[in-house]
């Protein structure tokens, strides 16, 4: 007959099920994911590329933020489920995005570029629907959620501000080199490339799943 | 923003360029690694397609994929009551002339959200028994297929070895009983919702 039993129980407890409040590991996976996030970092890389002034990155990033954060909170809370794919797939063209719009091709071939805030914005929201498809994989209960989504969320921000800060020093040496504006070109390119490259793999994965 | 903006030849051919690397990228190399698909045969000659591991994967009825690549490793120290049990003196006692009358069962055994739950038949040392689980919509359930000594004496801490410790959807097999006493799977369902286990039995067991 079947019953609860407590001999076993407590010899055999294992946890794998987040129970409850769990506010510092999902502020680590947040960060974490942020860190390691190829994509998101790629198209991070593309926008902050051109930015001169600190004010103009805290702007673009901050669209990025507002964008990513509504999505993510929204996903999770609303239980929104769109396939990690297809979103991942967005986020690969918004790679593909930058680089062509970094290389001036929007001006020089429809004479004008797309309000750049405003797709940062856009595509932000998208990366925060692929944020939330990453929360979604890991099984918690109802209770703590929002504790946990916000923890996330903050994990998210610091991870990108990491990455961020290494790129923005990185670039900023190298802007002062006279290679940049030559390797500019390669650069966004490659950009671009890693764009394609990533779209190929995440339509892959939509098409074979 | 002041980025440049170059001529028109250019950037065709840096988009180009760039659709031509990343999908040769694609090809040659992260498709045979990820995907184990390998058109070209790059894969296999440069040895990316030995980097593919095909996973177990599952679809329950939800549409939604699970894993078993995902699953904690279980360690052989999970076996078993553990070093400080001692192995009760009942667990060598003979085999008795008559086994328990043969007899099916056919049962549903509901395993609470987040809860473990033990399901056990009694058997005779050397009873043999079939025995088939599925769970209804192909959850996985970690599970501890395992026996307890019939002792005089209830102790403190019951003696049991585990038989199998894994994560399934489904077992099947037959069972000889290493002695006298309760056997039987403990499940552990660690999802959100409850899982329900069809279980078939046929044997020398009483319920």
């Amino acid at each position: 007959m079947a019953y609860a039993h407590g001999v076993d129980e407590d010899t055999q407890t294992f946890l794998l099920g987040n129970s409850g409040v769990a506010f510092g590991p999902f502020l680590y996976i947040g960060a974490k994911h942020m860190i390691t996030g190829y994509d998101h970092l790629l198209f991070l890389v593309g926008v902050i590329f051109f930015l001169y002034k600190p004010k103009e990155v805290l702007l673009y990033v901050s669209f990025f933020t507002i964008g990513h954060s509504t999505t993510l909170l929204l996903g999770v809370l609303a239980d929104i489920n769109i396939n990690a794919y297809l979103i991942d797939a967005i986020i690969a063209l918004s790679i593909v995005y930058k680089g062509f719009d970094n290389l001036g091709g929007f001006k020089r071939f429809f004479g004008k570029q797309p309000n750049t805030k405003a797709a940062v914005l856009i595509f932000g929201l998208f990366h925060g629907f692929g944020l939330a498809s990453k929360l979604q994989e890991f099984k918690f209960d109802k209770d703590g959620l929002f504790t946990n989504l916000i923890g996330f969320n903050i994990g998210v921000e610091i991870g990108q501000f990491i990455a961020l800060a290494v790129v923005l020093i990185l670039i900023t040496v190298w802007r002062r080199q006279r290679s940049f504006m030559k390797f500019s070109t390669i650069t966004n390119t490659a950009l671009m490339a890693a764009g394609f490259l990533l779209l190929g793999f995440q339509l892959t994965g939509y098409f074979t799943s | 923003m002041n980025h440049p903006i170059l001529e028109k030849s250019k950037i065709i051919k840096a988009t180009i360029i760039a659709l031509v690397v990343g999908a040769l990228l694609l090809v040659v190399a992260v498709l045979p690694a990820e995907y184990g698909i390998d058109p070209t045969g790059a894969g296999k000659l440069f040895g990316f397609s030995k980097l593919y591991v095909p996973e177990n994967n599952q679809t329950n009825d939800l549409g939604t994929m699970v894993s078993t690549a995902n699953l904690p490793l279980i360690k052989l120290e999970k076996a078993g009551s553990g070093p400080d049990v001692a192995r009760p003196v009942e667990a060598d006692n003979p085999v008795p002339e008559e086994q328990l009358a043969t007899r099916e069962d056919e049962t549903k055994v509901v395993v609470p959200a987040g809860k473990g739950i033990e399901f056990k038949i009694n058997m005779l040392k050397y009873g043999t028994m079939k025995y088939e689980w599925i769970t209804a919509n192909n959850e996985v359930l970690y599970f501890d297929f395992h026996g307890e000594v019939k002792q005089k004496v209830e102790p403190k801490e019951v003696y049991f070895e585990s038989y199998t410790i894994s994560n399934s959807h489904n077992m099947v097999g037959t069972f000889l009983a290493p002695y006298e006493g309760k056997h039987g799977w403990f499940f552990r369902n660690t999802g959100n919702e409850d899982v329900v286990v069809n279980l078939r039995l046929k044997g020398q067991y009483t319920l």
